[in-house]
């Protein structure tokens, strides 16, 4: 073998690793749209949307499972690529998008309406709009925390507030009783996700936060406020709010 | 003295092994036949331009590539798949091809190390789920620490009808349904602590500290 013709089988060998490696990453996906019935347009469509939630930095995993989920519930190019698109949107506005495809991802696993898919992951995606200049004001005045992905975790937390009708000054009364006690951003969040849990024990969120503002005033800590949740008991009068948890077979202990 | 015996004193002479003596009768010999000096002429021309020219240097590979044109007989597939196996090799190579074979080997135990290597383990704490249902064919627990995938946790049957599991679960707050035979969701009717699904339902919400 001469020298020339092994520098090329050398770079071919390397094209060819290089090659290797994306094809057996894309191949999963490939396989996924290749098989759907669904128009070369919209496949090439969807690919299209998936490399731009991809090149956005939305984990290729989420992406992946949208897809396939999607595909496998008999969804189009078009309801697919709305959840792909809506992603990007909110990740192009500093948004956290984790809760966002968890919505989605979890909406497909469980067989909900594509369309009530879409109007809850996009009802989330609004609220968390509204959650972060909420969180960013308390930063500004000096709550601690922020680092890691605390802050995303706390417009999280808020915009879970919003969507159980938990108006923003509530929200605030929270805080400001989280900063009187020099309280942390991460305390914060705590506090604020106590709201929604109580919520969905079927406490008004607007009552709920109220009963928060006030343990936090009176110096409840994070221990304080996760009992606080676990013994509130779902309201006699609301049984019939949830029927999946009376329906549930016979899953009594 | 014949004509052969004359070339053999002009070659010794050429190549400087003539004594003086044989030189000198040689000399005479040339004078007298002018047939002999033309041949002496020529001779001695080519060897002056033999000593002139410089002697080739084959370019690098010039037996392989010399080789690899001469026309070949196709040998038969057997032959050329026994050649194959057979056939000794010699690669021939440069500094050039040993830093590229060099660099790919390195590549390559890279890939291999970065396959092999465990992610750094965060520390877990074994959660253990019971879900009651006698009746139940399957039962599994999805949640977010799954992507909500209704068949990677599968729950075991005890003997009393209480389906359980064991999961490791990092630290966070995780949310999670009961799946049962595959299609029907349920929330866990124990849960301490519920979050709205977003879709008109409640997901049971675990907590792990560590």
């Amino acid at each position: 073998m001469t020298g020339m013709s092994m520098r090329k089988v050398t770079v071919a060998s390397l094209l060819l690793l290089v090659g290797a490696s994306i094809a057996a990453a894309t191949v999963d996906r490939s396989r996924t749209v290749e098989t759907a019935k669904i128009s070369q347009k919209g496949k090439a469509d969807l690919y299209a949307r998936a490399y731009a939630a991809t090149s956005v930095g939305i984990p290729r995993e989420d992406v992946d499972i949208i897809i396939a989920r999607g595909m496998k519930r008999g969804g189009d190019a078009a309801e697919i690529g709305r959840f792909l698109d809506l992603c990007v949107n909110v990740k192009k506005q500093d948004l956290p998008v984790g809760p966002v495809l968890d919505r989605i991802v979890q909406g497909l696993s469980k067989r909900t309406p594509m369309t009530q898919i879409n109007t809850a992951s996009q009802r989330l995606a609004e609220k968390e709009t509204m959650a972060l200049p909420v969180v960013d004001a308390f930063l500004k005045q000096g709550m601690q925390g922020g680092k890691n992905n605390e802050r995303e975790k706390a417009i999280e937390a808020v915009a879970r507030t919003f969507e159980q009708s938990v108006s923003r000054d509530s929200i605030a009364e929270i805080g400001s009783a989280v900063q009187k006690r020099q309280g942390s951003l991460s305390f914060f969040t705590d506090a604020v996700n106590s709201v929604t849990y109580l919520a969905a024990k079927g406490i008004p969120g607007e009552k709920a936060s109220k009963m928060i503002a006030n343990a936090v005033s009176t110096g409840a800590s994070e221990k304080d406020l996760d009992a606080l949740v676990r013994q509130t008991k779902q309201p006699e009068n609301d049984q019939n709010r949830w029927p999946d948890v009376d329906a549930a077979y016979d899953g009594h202990l | 003295m014949n004509r052969d015996k004359d070339r053999e004193a002009m070659h010794r002479m050429l190549d400087g092994d003539a004594s003086p003596e044989e030189q000198k009768v040689l000399n005479e010999r040339i004078e007298a036949d002018p047939a002999l000096k033309e041949e002496f002429i020529k001779l001695a021309g080519a060897v002056r331009m033999m000593k002139e020219s410089k002697r080739p240097v084959p370019p690098p590979f010039f037996t392989a590539e010399v080789m690899g044109k001469l026309p070949r007989r196709g040998p038969s597939l057997v032959q050329r798949f026994r050649d194959l196996f057979s056939d000794s090799r010699v690669l021939r190579w440069n500094m050039s091809t040993a830093a590229a074979t060099a660099g790919m080997v390195v590549i390559a135990i890279i890939v291999v190390v970065l396959l092999q290597r465990e992610p750094q383990r965060e520390p877990t704490i074994t959660v253990k789920m019971s879900y009651s249902s006698p009746k139940a064919q399957s039962v599994a627990v999805a949640g977010n620490f799954n992507k909500w995938s209704a068949d990677t946790h599968r729950m075991r049957k005890q003997s009393n009808g209480i389906w359980t599991i064991a999961i490791p679960l990092r630290a966070g707050t995780y949310t999670y349904q009961f799946v049962v035979d595959g299609r029907t969701w349920i929330v866990d009717p124990r849960a301490g602590i519920m979050q709205d699904d977003g879709f008109g339902s409640r997901n049971g919400v675990v907590r792990v500290n560590i």
